[in-house]
């Protein structure tokens, strides 16, 4: 016979590796994943392929307020757009930064303009 | 004993294994800010292919057009590509867009006759967004008499094959073969009124030699706005045929693309079908175009 107190010692003993145990397989082995999310809970990498794109598309049909709303979906678009300038995780291809920054004057502008309390 | 301890110990692991799984699952989950574009919803999904190929007209890069399209871990790809680029076809978008998602989806190894027809067919020019004038008189179409089970066809000014038309069950009057009006838009218009429970409005277009003309824009303006058909889409009524779902009591007109007026008029008036039951005037036109 063990005394209670060594049992109850194993028993949290196993309390705590169990607890750790599941801690690991829920976490790395069966993590959660996350299914129809919209693009703000993209990881930042993707994230930022998905600025690119918008800039390029930008590029291809000039339509300020489509990109707009599409940058909007991860947050402000001049910030999004400025992050993604400063950091971009993955190098930028000429035609993608010269969309880039050309996405931001346009933005730049629309914003300045509608401040001063002109025509959008 | 050690069996007892083992069990003692087995007793604490496994409510532990539970509840450290239900912490990290339930409690604490990792924040979602680590997706990729296979989670993402449908509706973006869709847009990220959009993106990806209006992209890839700018960049250029099959290596990156493949990274970013691979990320949506789509078994059916090309698949979806294409009924992407035809459903931007039906829905009107940008013809830009169409046309960058056509290629992109023949890049992807995609292959049907919308994609041959969606890369054929030159940028348009815009749509009218309101024909104002109706091309041809007609005044058939406010003095038409209630529809009975004969057709009263009246002179025509030239013979026309009647099997331009396909058959139809209700067909409650032919309509005279129509001149068009003005040298502007030399082509030749059939109208065919039907008597149906739902009305819809058929467009048939023929070339100049009398075959029928796949990939013939053209746009009918109705309540809901202007919208663009592509003949030919759909399997198994024909290559110029194209149709659009009318509305009751309200006109539509049509036209064809590039032509600045509208080449016929019709409305969805109540009529009475063979059976004795209330329907609608849904129609057929055909369209021979000029050369």
């Amino acid at each position: 016979m063990h005394r209670p107190a060594v049992v109850i010692g194993v028993v949290g003993l196993g309390l705590l590796l169990g607890l750790g145990m599941g801690v690991f397989l829920g976490y790395s082995i069966w993590p959660v994943r996350y299914i129809n999310v919209e693009p703000k809970d993209l990881h930042p990498d993707w994230q930022a392929e998905y600025v690119r794109m918008v800039a390029l598309a930008y590029a291809r049909d000039r339509d300020l307020a489509l990109a707009q709303a599409r940058l909007a979906l991860l947050g402000d678009p001049i910030e999004v757009l400025q992050r993604l300038i400063a950091r971009s995780p993955a190098p930028f291809s000429p035609q993608a930064r010269s969309a880039a920054v050309d996405l931001l004057h346009a933005l730049r502008a629309s914003s300045a303009s509608r401040s001063s309390g002109g025509s959008p | 004993m050690r069996g007892r301890l083992g069990i003692a110990f087995l007793a604490g692991f496994f409510p532990g294994l539970i509840a450290g799984v239900y912490l990290a699952w339930e409690v604490f989950p990792p924040s979602p800010g680590w997706s990729s574009p296979i989670e993402l919803a449908s509706p973006y999904q869709e847009l990220w292919i959009v993106l990806a190929a209006q992209a890839d007209a700018v960049e250029r890069d099959p290596e990156a057009l493949r990274r970013r399209l691979e990320a949506l871990g789509m078994p059916d790809l090309p698949d979806r590509v294409a009924a992407l680029a035809e459903r931007g076809l039906l829905e009107n978008w940008p013809s830009g867009i169409v046309q960058d998602l056509a290629r992109v989806a023949q890049q992807v190894g995609a292959r049907s006759p919308a994609l041959v027809v969606i890369l054929a067919t030159p940028v348009p020019t815009r749509v009218p967004p309101s024909p104002t004038w109706i091309a041809t008189p007609t005044p058939s179409l406010t003095s038409m008499p209630s529809p009975t089970a004969t057709p009263t066809p009246l002179p025509s000014l030239t013979p026309t094959p009647t099997d331009a038309l396909s058959p139809t069950p209700f067909s409650v009057g032919i309509e005279t073969p129509t001149l068009t009006p003005t040298p502007s838009v030399p082509h030749r218009i059939e109208r065919q009124m039907l008597c149906e429970a739902s009305p819809l409005l058929r467009i048939r277009v023929f070339g100049p030699d009398g075959e029928e003309r796949s990939g013939v824009r053209v746009w009918v303006s109705g309540p809901r706005g202007t919208e663009m058909l592509l003949t030919g889409l759909k399997p198994g009524m024909g290559e110029g045929y194209a149709d659009v779902q009318m509305e009751t009591q309200q006109t539509y007109r049509f036209g064809i693309e590039g032509l600045e007026s509208a080449l016929a008029e019709v409305i969805a008036r109540p009529c009475r079908r063979p059976d004795g039951q209330t329907g609608w005037t849904g129609w057929e036109i055909s369209v021979r175009l000029a050369d």
